[in-house]
């Protein structure tokens, strides 16, 4: 189609947003020259366009190109960025501020980081009427309160009146969304707005996007990593890698045929929704936890964290932790390797009661368990070398310097990573190859119990793949038991022997995946089972 | 490191070695000793203003030579500052982490008796020492040290506390590690860089404080000598020989702000909110 004639115009559909072979450059320090590079796509009115990619892929950086919030050192090097059919980076700061304020918004991952937590939410809303448009008082506080209510938000008078903290991720992320469409835009940049949402949340706030795109015509770029995520909500589908487009087309040519490798090998890589069996399992309990409670009080008021949870485990064996943020599951975790010390109950190490003890045994019982956080860049101690890190476990225990180094490298080299990786600092490493160094120093002291509390919540999809094949590699090689805490219900489906589901603190159903995801018993299961993204079709079989 | 430095950082560390390299080669370019008095040529004005070159920056009321003195006052008001500094450094972070590690009631007590510290006027404090213990030499380090110690614990504390709530912290707690090795292998080594620029930040004011107490005849006692007590030997003199106060003031705001510089500059760096993460 012909962009540059107007006459066009009439005939052929005109793109809202067009971007033409645009380029950003890195700053020199960066690792690569370009952040994007000639990179081309339109959007139009009406449709949702996915932006799908791993870290780095520059997917996040053309929306702020958009915006035109790219961080000093970063610049658009050529290309266009057509809004409407003008080209919005040639504008002066003035008019830019015209268009894309009015007619182009942006929604952050994290909804609170969004929120000014000293306004109430309803006056930071009233704040974008205020500037861009000359409403007086009472109406736009009348249309604020029409669009809390249009973003479904329970008593909207109510919300107006809110701080941000008083709302949940989700109202927040309402909340958010609600002050994006304030003034109507043309375009709606999303920029994985769900990621830091519970499933059961993500599938509301998609199901939300999705009808108010549908009333008001907007155009969305939703820029996610999460294939599920697009399945439920993609029109067209744009694949970017290390800056490059790789494929663009149809959601449904996309997703069914892909063309390129990359794109197969990203597909490929998204966890199934695959409910196994459990294995058989004979061998001796490795945790045995009791009516453990757990209570947290912060300014009056009281949060049940953990509310009479038994739940037992084998070595060998696998069981997922899932439930929403809140349910209690990390806080499960950590009374299980005592970084909370829980109200009442008895937890069972090999037959040892370990809520008791303090000072020397306690440490000596830490070698039988350990843990593998979330977040593998703050997991490392940043001024050690990854050898050290590894070997300290072991030293603290009292193995030699010389054998406990020998341990490290061996172990460097059994999750995959260069026995020249000892020497080196975490900094030096990715995401990724952090979280296998993490579970090289857990597993360094080998350990009768491993808890990975979301450990590959935080990586790429690919990545993901091979770490979660990691885990299981080393189970079967040491034979720990392990507890697997996740909110991705895909994830757990396929790599736990039993799945146990929290809510609230309490422990509400505890089966095995195949029996699970097949009658699950409790209402909340269901609810949870049904909100996993893009997998309606994979459910029934 | 040096590559990023900003000129005028560079001109700092410059002028500040070559203080430390003059007042160290002092006996050899002067060869008056500090006591050294010479009647004949008393008040004598610097060189290039009416003064003479065996008395680059002339002579005092007794004839003594203000370079000799300059070069020995500013090797002994460093040595106190830094000595000072160092030790409240020590103390105070000392307080920080125990408060960081045992919250609970200890902390309150702890973090109270800084809160008393930081309401009181130090030199209400030193001169009531001053009163009751007499002048010495380690009185006046020692109150050194106890300027600035209540920062030192209040910053530790703080950022103690944030880094034991790290996961890389958690981890190493739950390898087995002591809490010894956890503070000081793993959290002493990271907040070291906010320490050091405290350090820097304080270390000015201390010299400052040891300037004014010795200029008051309260600080560094004859015969040993310090650039505030140079100073003070000339405050009857200010308007017939400028020199005695003016060149140990300049030298003295010259080590305060090249310090203080170089404490800004670190800061920026070091401060993970302004640049990118430092290693």
């Amino acid at each position: 189609m012909n962009h540059n004639s107007g006459t066009d115009a009439d005939t052929v559909r005109k793109p809202v947003i067009d971007i033409r072979h645009l380029t950003i450059a890195l700053p020199k320090s960066a690792d690569r020259a370009h952040a994007v590079k000639d990179l081309s796509f339109t959007v139009h009115a009406g449709e949702t366009l996915c932006v799908v990619g791993e870290s780095g892929s520059g997917k996040s950086v053309t929306s702020l190109a958009i915006m035109g919030l790219l961080d000093t050192g970063i610049r658009v090097a050529s290309g266009e960025i057509r809004f409407e059919g003008r080209d919005i980076l040639t504008l002066d700061a003035a008019s830019h501020r015209g268009v894309v304020g009015c007619r182009i918004a942006l929604i952050f991952q994290e909804p609170m980081a969004s929120l000014n937590p000293v306004y109430r939410v309803g006056d930071q809303i009233a704040e974008v009427f205020r500037i861009h448009t000359d409403l007086d008082r009472q109406a736009v506080r009348k249309r604020v309160i029409d669009l809390l209510g249009e973003v479904h938000l329970p008593d909207p008078q109510k919300i107006y009146n809110a701080y941000p903290h008083q709302l949940s991720g989700g109202q927040c992320q309402r909340v958010v969304i609600a002050m994006a469409l304030a003034l109507e835009p043309a375009v709606l940049i999303a920029d994985e707005p769900t990621t830091a949402l519970d499933v059961t949340t993500q599938a509301q706030i998609l199901h939300l996007i999705r009808e108010l795109q549908q009333r008001h015509r907007t155009a969305v770029i939703f820029i996610t990593h999460d294939f599920g995520v697009v399945k439920d909500i993609a029109d067209r589908i744009v694949v970017m890698e290390k800056g490059r487009l790789v494929e663009s087309g149809p959601a449904e040519a996309v997703l069914r045929q892909p063309q390129e490798p990359y794109t197969r090998a990203l597909l490929a890589a998204v966890p199934k929704l695959n409910p196994r069996d459990a294995r058989p399992n004979s061998q001796p309990l490795v945790m045995e936890a009791q009516r453990l409670r757990k209570t947290f009080h912060s300014g009056g008021r009281r949060l049940a964290a953990l509310d009479d949870v038994s739940l037992t485990l084998r070595r060998g064996e696998t069981i997922g932790l899932v439930g929403e943020s809140g349910s209690g599951k990390s806080t499960f975790a950590r009374a299980i390797i005592r970084l909370v010390e829980t109200d009442s109950g008895e937890i069972h190490i090999n037959g040892q009661d370990i809520t008791r003890l303090d000072g020397k045994a306690l440490r000596h019982l830490r070698k039988s368990v350990q843990i593998v956080f979330q977040d593998p860049y703050s997991a490392l101690d940043p001024r050690q070398t990854v050898g050290t890190t590894i070997a300290e476990g072991p030293v603290i225990h009292g193995m030699p310097a010389a054998e406990a180094g020998a341990r490290a490298r061996d172990l460097l080299a059994a999750v995959g990573l260069g026995p020249d990786a000892a020497m080196r600092y975490p900094r030096e490493f990715s995401g990724g190859q952090r979280q296998r160094i993490c579970i090289a120093r857990a597993l360094a002291l080998e350990p009768d119990l491993l808890i990975a509390d979301e450990s590959v919540s935080a990586l790429d999809v690919s990545v993901q793949a091979q770490v979660l094949d990691l885990l299981n590699r080393m189970q079967e090689q040491h034979g720990f038991g392990m507890i697997f805490i996740t909110h991705d219900l895909r994830v757990a489906s396929s790599i736990c022997d039993r799945i146990a589901v929290m809510q609230r603190g309490r422990l509400v159903e505890v089966a095995e995946p195949s029996r699970l995801f097949r009658h699950p018993e409790h209402k909340y299961t269901a609810r949870l089972l049904r909100a996993v993204p893009g997998t309606t079709e994979e459910v029934a079989t | 490191m040096l590559r990023s430095m900003p000129w005028s950082i560079r001109l700092t560390f410059l002028l500040l070695f070559l203080l430390v390299v003059v007042a160290l080669l002092a006996p050899l370019l002067t060869p008056y000793g500090i006591a050294d008095q010479s009647l004949l040529a008393r008040l004598k004005p610097p060189m290039y203003l009416g003064g003479v070159p065996d008395h680059p920056m002339g002579t005092d009321r007794l004839g003594r030579d203000i370079f000799s003195r300059l070069a020995f006052g500013f090797k002994v008001s460093v040595a106190v500052a830094l000595l000072g500094t160092v030790m409240g450094a020590v103390f105070g972070c000392a307080v920080g982490f125990i408060a960081a590690h045992f919250r609970g009631w200890a902390e309150e007590a702890l973090m109270m008796v800084v809160d008393m510290q930081a309401s009181l006027p130090f030199i209400l404090i030193a001169l009531t020492l001053l009163a009751f213990f007499g002048n010495s030499l380690a009185l006046t380090v020692m109150l050194m040290a106890l300027y600035g110690w209540e920062n030192y614990a209040r910053l530790a504390r703080g950022v103690v506390l944030s880094a034991v709530a790290q996961p890389y912290a958690e981890a190493v707690t739950t390898l087995g590690a002591t809490p010894w090795r956890l503070y000081f292998r793993h959290i002493l080594p990271n907040i070291m860089g906010v320490l050091i620029v405290q350090v820097t930040l304080t270390f000015p004011q201390i010299i400052l404080l040891e300037s004014a107490l010795s200029f008051l005849g309260l600080g560094i006692q004859p015969p040993l000598t310090s650039l505030g007590q140079i100073m003070g030997d000339g405050r009857d003199y200010l308007s017939t020989a400028w020199w005695i106060s003016v060149i140990p003031g300049a030298v003295i705001f010259i080590i305060a702000l090249a310090v203080s510089l170089i404490g800004d500059w670190l800061r920026d760096r070091l401060d993970p909110t302004l640049k990118r993460e430092f290693g």
